[in-house]
């Protein structure tokens, strides 16, 4: 009952560098697939994988694009194949890159510059805001969209502007659609809330994929091409720091930042969710976040924590300073000050 | 000389003692710690900052340099406190009336501000004069609580100076309309203002505290399900703004 094998010496291979077994002979083997010709199935199969790979591979390093811009089969597959970014070695991560710039250049007509600068060792970033000096004017709000290309239709804001009521930490009892003739408002104070890069990040925890996590500088990212969209992070956020791509974003080309970061300010897609990265496309590169220019009072404190000359270090030091939602231990990289 | 008075000079002694350190105190150079000789020496203290040259905004603004008009010869320099025939569009807050034109620029040379010692500061500088008063402001200035950082936030630090946020003749920042609000998210209604509510003793006002209370509970109540909005303009309305004072955020 055992199939004919093939008469060709069986060599069963050992793992990786060991030369294997030669010394059981035919009858030891437990019955293998019917020879087509000379080759098994087996081998046929495995020769098939390998020219899918090859195929896969050579689709994903460094295809031209096509004459008229627009995405080409071969791009088409090396996106869906995209692996995890901390999955991707150098050289996919250029390809990658490269080709998100083709598909971003066919998309708006703009020429998009995707970088992936990595973390700049020796940093982890914080962020202070002083409440005394907070007017609610809503500058950083507007900086922000302008710098992070995300969709105007459905209007995706990272920070949101809480207008509180003196003596109160009552979050809940906020209001952020103010819109008043002149602010600040008397007897208000004004929280602008956006990701706090939590140490003990909810989100991360949250995540079924691995989609998002924690960087060495201490940004929580996302790789938008890994996201699946089920909102959990949203779910597990306090501090409503997430948002949702429901549409398909809609950018205007002329509104396109071009200068993006993969894990930053890319132009994102329908499906995925999105958040405030510090602006890791200017952070990691010595600039100050587009809110921290933004903003006219001077209210926000940004630096390297790790830096015991910074200012950040100096505001945690000497002022007093407070956290959002301490009780919840997600240990937030972003404090509020008073004068 | 009296018996009772004997002026000897064991008895004044102490008097002439007490009087030499109080005249040691008050010397123009003095040795009290902390206080400066020279504003400028307040930089030694921290790290250097970058500025922007104010001297294009200056031109701008169609005075500078100074010294064009102010100097010596064609407008005299007349140190007399009183009302100005020229520059008339300035009106000058600061200080309360406490202050003339002469207190911050210099007499001599118009091209600089002068510190209480009437040593020249530069336009660029501005820091080193308010910093006479406004020390603390100073210092959270230096080290990059108060104030408007630009550049980077590693290695060289620029900073806009004090006169790029403030009038230094009517420094507090006047409020300002906000950029506009978020749009409210298809499908969704705002929440009705809870934020009316005030529960701490010392938010509501005088006796009329449970007539308050009473209001907004009852609102509250009716808005639980949405069926109606609370504007902002209405939220203004119940602000009561004659009795307050303006809240601390205010300050210069």
């Amino acid at each position: 009952m055992a199939a004919k094998t093939t008469d060709m010496p069986v060599v069963i291979k050992g793992a990786a560098g060991s030369p294997g077994r030669t010394d059981l002979t035919d009858q030891a083997l437990p019955p293998s697939l019917p020879t087509v010709g000379r080759v098994s199935r087996r081998d046929a199969l495995k020769g098939l994988g390998t020219l899918a790979a090859a195929g896969v591979a050579a689709v994903g390093a460094g295809a031209v694009a096509g004459d008229d811009d627009r995405p080409t089969l071969k791009d088409t597959l090396a996106d869906f194949f995209q692996d995890h970014y901390q999955k991707m070695s150098a050289a996919e991560v250029e390809a990658t890159l490269k080709r998100l710039e083709r598909k971003y250049k066919a998309r708006y007509g703009v020429d998009v510059e995707v970088e992936a600068t990595p973390p700049i060792p020796g940093v982890v970033f914080g962020y202070a805001i002083n409440i005394s000096k907070c007017k609610g004017y809503r500058e950083c709000v507007r900086a922000c969209v302008e710098e992070n290309n995300q969709s105007r239709d459905s209007e995706i804001q990272y920070i949101r502007v809480l207008e509180m009521d003196k003596g109160s930490m009552d979050l809940e009892a906020s209001d952020h659609y103010y819109d008043p003739e002149t602010v600040p408002q008397p007897g208000k104070f004004y929280l602008p809330v956006q990701c706090h890069q939590c140490e003990n990040p909810p989100c991360v925890a949250s995540c079924p994929v691995g989609a998002t996590w924690q960087e060495a500088d201490g940004i929580v990212v996302i790789d938008y091409d890994w996201c699946i969209g089920c909102r959990y992070c949203m779910t597990a956020c306090p501090y409503w720091a997430r948002h949702f791509n429901w549409n398909k974003p809609t950018l205007a080309a002329e509104e396109i930042n071009p200068k993006t970061h993969y894990l930053g300010n890319r132009p994102r897609s329908v499906g995925v969710t999105e958040k405030c990265t510090f602006c890791v496309q200017r952070t990691r590169k010595g600039r100050l976040p587009a809110c921290h220019e933004a903003c006219p009072t001077g209210a926000r404190v940004f630096g390297n924590l790790l830096d015991p000359e910074s200012e950040i270090r100096h505001v945690l030091e000497t002022k007093t300073v407070f956290r959002l939602k301490e009780e919840l231990n997600t240990d937030p990289k972003f404090w509020y000050y008073t004068d | 000389m009296t018996a009772a008075a004997k002026l000897t000079l064991r008895a004044i002694l102490p008097i002439l003692a007490a009087g030499l350190v109080g005249a040691a105190l008050f010397a123009q150079d003095s040795e009290v710690p902390g206080q400066l000789d020279d504003p400028r020496e307040v930089l030694e203290r921290y790290r250097a900052l970058q500025v922007r040259e104010r001297g294009p905004v200056l031109e701008e603004n169609g005075y500078y340099p100074c010294s064009d008009c102010h100097d010596g010869v064609e407008v005299e320099i007349n140190p007399t406190i009183r009302e100005l025939m020229v520059h008339d569009e300035i009106t000058l807050v600061h200080g309360g009336g406490r202050f003339w034109c002469l207190t911050c620029h210099s007499e001599e040379d118009r091209d600089h501000l002068a510190s209480l010692k009437q040593q020249p500061i530069s336009f660029d500088e501005p820091f080193l004069l308010c910093g006479q008063c406004h020390f603390q402001r100073q210092r959270d200035f230096f080290l990059g609580t108060h104030g408007k950082r630009l550049g980077s936030w590693q290695g060289e630090r620029t900073v806009a100076v004090c006169t790029e946020c403030h009038n230094s003749h009517d420094p507090q920042i006047k409020p300002r309309k906000p950029y506009r609000p978020p749009q409210v998210r298809s499908g969704l209604q705002p929440a009705p203002s809870t934020h009316h509510e005030r529960t701490m003793p010392w938010q509501i006002d005088g006796d009329d505290g449970d007539e308050e209370t009473g209001e907004h509970a009852e609102e509250h109540g009716a808005e639980e399900h949405g069926a109606e909005e609370h504007g902002a303009e209405e939220h203004g309305a119940e602000e009561h703004g004659a009795g307050e004072a303006s809240d601390g955020g205010q300050d210069h």
